[in-house]
């Protein structure tokens, strides 16, 4: 019973224990390093099963690749929360939806980056008290119909500049109509979680901008690590033959191209030259699979998890992939 | 150690492997040339905030207990530690570019673009050197058959021909972006007798066999080149050819 009482005798105790265990945990780090480093290639050889060295490969290619993105994006969202204060932003946004969400994908337009980018982007900007559903527009809208993409869109497509246009209509109108429809229909408590454990804030504003980016790195960047994991498993158990099988039927081609890029997670930079050398499809085919890829793919739900919550991610997923499929179809039926 | 340090270390680990697949040359097995900078920038960052105070491994010690940014931090997740992977899958594995083991699900034929083929370049002794990418689209997509009579100058690597009929073909990646949007690009080498090693590179000189152009067909058989000379070569660098557009 005294002991319970007695504050100097437990705290001193507890703060060992933690200790301990977070010592051991850094320098199991810096011994899993030293074990690589002096081991380097050794494990090569003996991975001769064919499918194992392409999956090295491809995962580290995409984790490699999306790195400058995703560090581009933590640095913007630390700057965020250590330089846009939640009353400069109410400011700026229009209170009512219908104004705030185009507004929010228009200005994502502005910002080229990829999508890894965006959602810890968007986590801060919800957490600075940026109505969810203009967040979730600027999230679907930045990465999608940014200048860098159309311009890889138009050299992919030679000859054909309404497959940029439409393109850009596809994405804009489903960032759009996303963020309605979720303005509407979407739960404050499933994206809530994000303001609590994002709060932070307040005191040095360098401190703020390092703690911020240091944590949604570690956030983002492990769910980049699953994501990219997983993409690169389907890569390699997934025929492409079993897909182009599916070419010749067009609604199923539709689907079959809106799965693909869902399941191949290619960052939006590189998915028009991949969509362009898919020519056993239909040009509205390759549409929906570049206006789905940006938005919604494997790498895109697991971070979206984890900066909004699962409980957000499985709504917002098929809603997004639903939008998308239907506005690249609109878009393709005026356009090509 | 504080927790904070610990994702110091974790970061300036990451940050220390993507710098050296920058200074390396490594990062060119996984991403285009343009992109190779930008792994570099960021691998810089990861050190600074891994290094840099208040939070990274340079700042002073905090004079109490605790480390110093209190209940700054929230109880943070676990998945961060997943970073890891790709630093030891990078020391362990060292992933080589791809190579004839990927090439079955990804093979591809050029589109023929807006039709319009630029004159061939100069022949350098006495063959024109030539991306597999032009030596493909020429070949199968254009209906003046600029190829036919040319000697060309390939290089690629060794893939066993389908149906293990013997011969092989060389081939040679695109990659748009990263590794992971890679699609191979094939021709089927003729009339060398000596036994080529699966992921050989080789120069390749010869002459295409003409064929008429395909130039709406989807996916039309890879064209075949008549080979007199070929010689082993070490791995060029980059490894990958970088687009499908070979004018301009």
């Amino acid at each position: 019973m005294r002991s319970t009482v007695d504050p100097g005798g437990a705290v001193p105790q507890v703060v060992a224990g933690v200790s301990r265990r977070r010592r051991i945990d850094g320098r199991l780090v810096v011994l899993l390093v030293l074990i690589a480093l002096s081991t380097r290639g050794m494990l090569a050889g003996s991975l001769d099963p064919v499918a194992l060295r392409t999956w090295t490969t491809v995962f580290v290619a995409i984790v490699v690749q999306a790195l400058p993105f995703l560090v581009l994006g933590v640095l913007v969202s630390g700057a965020i929360t250590a330089l846009v204060s939640p009353a400069v932003l109410e400011r700026l946004l229009p209170r009512s939806p219908l104004l705030a969400v185009p507004g929010a994908a228009l200005a994502g337009t502005a910002l080229p980056g990829c999508e890894c980018a965006s959602v810890p982007i968007a986590g801060r900007l919800t957490a600075r008290g940026v109505q969810p559903a203009a967040a979730l527009a600027f999230m679907l809208s930045a990465p999608a119909v940014n200048p860098i993409v159309l311009v890889a869109t138009a050299v992919a497509f030679p000859g054909q500049p309404r497959m940029v246009l439409a393109r850009f209509l596809g994405s804009l109108a489903t960032s759009i109509v996303v963020g309605l429809v979720w303005s509407r229909v979407g739960d404050q408590a499933w994206v809530v979680r994000t303001r609590e454990r994002l709060a932070g804030g307040g005191g040095p504003r360098w401190l703020a901008f390092t703690s911020a980016a240091r944590h949604d790195l570690w956030d983002a960047g492990g769910w980049l690590v699953v994501g990219a994991a997983a993409a690169a498993t389907l890569q390699v158990l997934v025929p492409r033959s079993l897909l182009l099988a599916v070419a010749s039927q067009p609604a199923l081609a539709v689907l079959a191209l809106g799965g693909l890029a869902v399941v191949l997670a290619i960052c939006s930079e590189a998915d028009a030259f991949v969509a362009a050398s898919l020519r056993e499809f239909s040009l509205t085919a390759r549409l929906v699979f570049l206006v789905v890829g940006p938005a919604v793919d494997v790498k895109l739900i697991a971070m979206q998890a984890r900066v909004f919550g699962r409980r957000f991610a499985v709504r917002f997923a098929p809603l997004t992939f639903v939008v998308a499929v239907v506005c690249a179809l609109v878009a393709g039926r005026m356009l090509l | 150690m504080s927790e904070e340090q610990t994702h110091s270390v974790l970061l300036l680990a990451l940050g220390a492997t993507a710098l050296w697949l920058w200074w390396g040359g490594d990062a060119l097995n996984y991403v285009r040339p343009g992109l190779v900078p930008l792994v570099g920038a960021a691998g810089v960052v990861l050190v600074a905030l891994g290094l840099l105070p208040p939070l990274g491994l340079l700042r002073a010690q905090p004079a109490g207990h605790g480390d110093g940014s209190g209940d700054r931090h929230h109880h943070r997740s676990r998945v961060g530690w997943l970073l890891l992977v790709p630093v030891l899958v990078v020391l362990l594995v060292q992933p080589a570019a791809l190579g004839s083991y990927a090439v079955s699900s990804r093979s591809v034929i050029p589109g023929g673009g807006d039709g319009q083929f630029p004159p061939l370049t100069a022949p350098v002794r006495g063959a024109v050197p030539m991306s597999m990418a032009e030596f493909e689209t020429r070949a199968v997509r254009d209906p003046s058959q600029s190829l036919a009579g040319v000697r060309v100058r390939l290089v690629g690597f060794a893939t066993p021909a389908e149906g293990g009929a013997g011969g092989y073909r060389l081939t040679r990646f695109v990659i748009f972006c990263c590794a992971a949007d890679a699609e191979a690009l094939q021709a089927v080498v003729a009339g060398d007798p000596t036994p080529r090693a699966r992921d050989q590179w080789l120069e390749v000189e010869g002459t295409w066999v003409p064929r008429p152009a395909a130039v709406d067909d989807p996916s039309p058989p890879p064209p075949v080149l008549k080979a007199d000379l070929v010689h082993p070569v070490a791995q060029p660098r980059p490894p990958y050819e970088y687009s499908v557009q070979f004018s301009g």
